[in-house]
């Protein structure tokens, strides 16, 4: 028999089919008998005081069924950390930006909604904003949140060893600052809710999310109902990139509309709304600084990272200290320090996204370990074989590394692009065009301590025609999580995928889940569905046992059969022992459950910058090699060739990490050249795709190559880890070392326009640009 | 405000339809409001996107973009109409076999524009398929798995024909 049956085969997901045919259904898909259209009134301002509502004209408008404001909620602040939660579902007494959620309706129709915002009224006392969070921490500034006076939503100092005297024995020492701009999930279904409240008490919602269980827990608080009465059901899911893992405003107004109006409601945000007032990537300004001895070996570190965090929390702490923590899980250094700032500003609210600050942090640490390269004349691939972690190594916070190929994907990576064809005439293409080559690597969790949300569970029910239906609290915004967790079954049961019906991610369904924005899916979810199915495989055995007159040691299962080793003429199928266990009064029901051990948690709390012990259970690992033409006339950078090689344990599904690897590495060519979001006086200018730059066909590097490396960890189920956010993060510096290698100069903003590049060499650009 | 209702006939996937539409309506809301019809999808507010792309008269057009009014008389096809007799269209069975969905919401439009394209150039190259679907945005996949897609929906196609 081969080693694996199922796993490592191109497996077709048939959910695709729904997908393909229109029929799958996305939150705005739904339509239920009486549904109502909901709509959110936004401030039009960045900054201000509410000093009175008046909903009475919008009440009376024909076709208005209800009008809420911060009176018909709990008034109840929400936020994923207890100590930082600070947002209103709708305003009580102030407005923080443009977009923030002040009243909603629910009409007829979205003619009679939108009608009825414009006859809400409100009186603002307008109040001075900030909007850039190096002025927004000046004495004097603007104060956002009176229980944050300084505006620092997270202000961390992370110490391991002594960094001074670490630069005092390093041969060498540079100190550069890395700059990036805010971006957008920009995923391309539009947040939307609907909420059906029913006169029983229950509440049943769909929207798009990443975790049901952490919306509904949420909600609970929000809304008052109890939480076996908040529904939070399945939906197909366009997108999340992180930037659906919290409640936002329309889950509660949406619940409290239907509740009032004893109808469903629907609330679709535009794309503008989608854009600026749901979540955005924190932008950094960061300031490394590195001593290394000459050859090449990391003896200190310091970051000081400033991050625009908005006008409310959200996820900061983890935008701020997750960071350091996966650089400690991707090098090895003795002295590191750590400062990390988050800053309000009047500004749509940052969240997680791809990477969730480590996107950030590897860009500037992994462009300034080339220059380093260079400056000693090193090899950039040398220096970070020399410095990244092994299998079975202890990071400085006390991380253990279970398992890393960081060196294997980055050996294949470089290899892939011919690294070491980087001779001057290879470069020199004509006088216009020079081509470079760069890598970049990088770590990324595979979840983390969650309270009781950091372990998954999952249950199996089979049929008296041995299929079987497999419950998992896993979403999948488009991943494959759902395919996977079946073909985790089916491995284990060694049956097929058509013997196999997912129910996922419904609160009243599934057992919980950590969500998928945690890395977590391969790693933890997986894990629950494996042993859930090894425990129907055990209650198989017990019947099988008794009817083949076999010890439950002897049986194996096969092709849908279960076989006495060595005996296989002595079999039964599996529906015939379902069968046989219903006749006997037993229904196969199988349960599993499934949580790292990460020992002592009490000195990890990314709130508070700590960060010592283990923060993660398992690691993936990534590394990207990119080649770049650069035209230096008109400063225009095509990506000619991008390969990403993934460490991802063991692939369970290499057709779906393939599409995980490309997809990450063209929001990689989005991230450094096209997209930015563009601010005026505290609006977002360029709220559309239109205007955003988000990649299109012409525009992602034409060629890619995916490369899947397995380093087999001990505890992910088969060997399983997250894939390929890791090359997701490291090609951002690979494509930078590109540009630099091909022009020899380092461009430390992102995104990298043609003007930057221009300048960067040193000439003359067309006209100014406007930030 | 919708105001007064005038009468349309059209044909959405080969089926005769007469409705009662606001002039100001788009064919997308009728689409999916009147006639339930939720495949073609509402990605962004200014026809940057192409989900919502469906086919009238045979050419591919951006049904957020497009007056219902402009449709009298005319034939509509959107991704409900490919599949025949529970059969998938080539594209719809290419993309799934090789792994051109991620979140699928892109899916719909993208394969109405990748008809469009095969009907105009039934063996397009690669740089083509980028042409011809450029006006659509996938946020999850980088496209090359599409790409791949189109390219083998192409070949089977002209094996279907020459059948």
């Amino acid at each position: 028999m081969a080693e694996f049956s199922m796993l490592g085969t191109r497996a077709v997901n048939v959910e695709d089919i729904s997908k393909a045919t229109g029929s799958a259904q996305f939150t705005s898909d739904l339509f239920l008998p009486g549904i109502l259209t909901g709509k959110i009134l936004r401030s039009p301002l960045p900054h201000a005081r509410i000093k009175y509502i008046d909903t009475a004209r919008a009440m009376g408008l024909p076709g208005v069924k209800a009008v809420i404001t911060a009176e018909d909620t709990q008034k109840s602040k929400y936020g994923v950390f207890p100590s930082t939660r600070d947002q209103y579902s709708l305003a009580v007494d102030k407005v923080r930006y443009v977009g923030d959620e002040v009243a909603a309706v629910a009409a007829v129709d979205e003619a009679t909604a939108l009608e009825a915002l414009k006859l809400i009224e409100v009186e603002y006392e307008e109040l001075p904003a900030v909007f850039d969070p190096l002025e927004a921490m000046q004495e004097g500034a603007p104060v956002i949140h009176d229980q944050w006076p300084n505006n620092l939503s997270i202000d961390v100092e992370i110490v391991y060893g002594d960094v001074e005297q670490g630069f005092k024995e390093a041969d060498y020492v540079r100190e550069d600052r890395f700059v990036l701009d805010p971006i957008a999930h920009a995923m391309l279904e539009p947040y939307a809710v609907v909420a059906k409240y029913d006169p029983s008490g229950v509440l049943d919602i769909w929207m798009p999310n990443q975790s049901p269980f952490t919306k509904r827990r949420a909600l609970m608080r929000a809304i008052g109902l109890p939480m076996e009465k908040i529904r939070v059901r399945k939906s197909f899911i366009g997108g999340a990139f992180g930037g659906r893992s919290e409640m936002f405003s329309a889950d509660v107004c949406a619940a409290l509309l239907s509740r009032k109006t004893g109808k469903p409601v629907k609330i679709t945000y535009t794309r503008e709304e989608t854009m600026a007032c749901t979540r955005q990537k924190h932008p950094f300004i960061i300031d490394v600084k590195t001593g290394v001895k000459k050859d090449g070996t990391l003896v200190a570190k310091e970051f000081k990272v400033i991050a625009d965090g908005g006008a409310y929390h959200s996820t900061g702490g983890i935008a701020i200290s997750n960071p350091p923590s996966q650089y400690l899980a991707l090098m090895h250094v003795p002295n590191f320090h750590y400062l990390g700032k988050r800053v309000f500003t009047n500004k749509s609210v940052r969240g997680a996204m791809k990477g969730h600050g480590n996107q950030q942090l590897r860009f500037a640490d992994g462009v300034q370990l080339d220059i380093i390269a260079r400056e000693l004349g090193l090899d950039p691939v040398e220096i970070r074989l020399k410095n990244a972690v092994k299998t079975g190594d202890m990071a400085l916070n006390g991380n253990s590394i279970s398992s890393c190929a960081v060196q294997e994907c980055l050996e294949k990576a470089a290899y892939a692009i011919g690294w070491e064809d980087r001779t001057t005439a290879a470069k020199q293409k004509n006088e216009h065009l020079k081509r470079g080559k760069g890598v970049g690597i990088a770590s990324m969790y595979c979840g983390f301590s969650m309270g009781i949300r950091s372990g998954s569970g999952a249950m199996i029910k089979m049929n008296e025609d041995g299929q079987i239906t497999l419950f998992t609290g896993v979403p999948d915004n488009g991943q494959g999580n759902h395919l996977m967790m079946a073909m985790v079954a089916a491995e284990v049961l060694k049956i097929s995928l058509e013997d196999i019906n997912v129910v996922a991610a419904d609160t009243e369904l599934t057992p919980q889940d950590p969500g998928s924005y945690s890395m977590s899916a391969a790693y933890v979810s997986a894990n629950a569905v494996k042993r859930a199915a090894e425990d129907t495989r055990r209650q198989l055995f017990a019947v099988a046992g008794e009817l083949l007159e076999a010890s439950i040691d002897d049986l194996e299962l096969n092709e849908r059969k279960i076989c006495v080793k060595g005996s296989p003429e002595k079999h039964i199928s599996i529906a015939q022992a379902s069968w046989a266990a219903l006749d006997r009064g037993k229904h196969i029901l199988g349960t599993g459950s499934w949580r790292k051990d990460l020992g002592d948690q009490s000195k990890v709390d990314f709130v508070q910058g700590k960060i010592d012990g283990e923060v993660t259970g398992a690691l993936g690992y990534g590394a990207a090699a990119v080649e770049v033409e650069v035209d230096v006339t008109t400063g225009k950078v095509k990506v000619l060739k991008a390969v990403g090689a993934q460490d991802c344990g063991k692939a369970i599904n290499p057709r779906a990490i393939e599409g995980q690897i490309e997809g990450c590495m063209s929001f990689g060519v989005g991230q450094v050249f096209n997209e930015q979001l563009i601010w005026s006086k505290g609006s977002l200018l360029n709220h559309g795709f239109i205007n955003y730059g988000i990649p299109t066909s012409l525009d992602v590097c034409q060629q890619v190559e995916s490369i899947i490396v397995e380093s087999v960890d001990p505890d992910g189920p088969f060997g399983a880890k997250e894939a390929a956010e890791a090359v997701g993060v490291a090609i951002i510096p690979a494509i930078v070392n590109a540009i630099y290698d091909a022009i020899g100069v380092v461009i430390k903003e992102l995104p990298i326009t043609p003007e930057k590049v221009l300048r960067a060499m040193g000439k003359e650009t067309g006209g100014g640009e406007t930030k | 405000m919708t105001g007064e209702k005038e009468i349309i006939c059209f044909k959405v996937n080969g089926e005769a339809c007469k409705l009662d539409v606001s002039p100001n309506q788009t064919l997308l809301e009728v689409l999916r409001e009147q006639l339930y019809l939720t495949g073609s999808k509402e990605g962004c507010d200014d026809g940057s996107c192409g989900s919502c792309t469906v086919l009238l008269n045979g050419k591919p057009v951006l049904a957020c973009s497009t007056l219902v009014m402009d449709v009298q008389d005319k034939e509509v096809l959107t991704i409900e109409g490919l599949a025949k007799g529970g059969k998938l269209h080539p594209l719809q069975q290419s993309f799934v076999e090789q792994g051109a969905i991620q979140c699928g919401f892109c899916t719909p439009g993208l394969i109405m524009s990748a008809k469009a394209l095969l009907e105009e150039n039934h063996n397009p190259s690669e740089e083509e398929i980028r042409q011809g679907i450029a006006g659509n945005i996938c946020r999850c996949t980088g496209y090359q798995k599409i790409i791949t897609a189109i390219s083998f929906a192409a070949g089977n196609i002209i094996t279907e024909e020459v059948k």
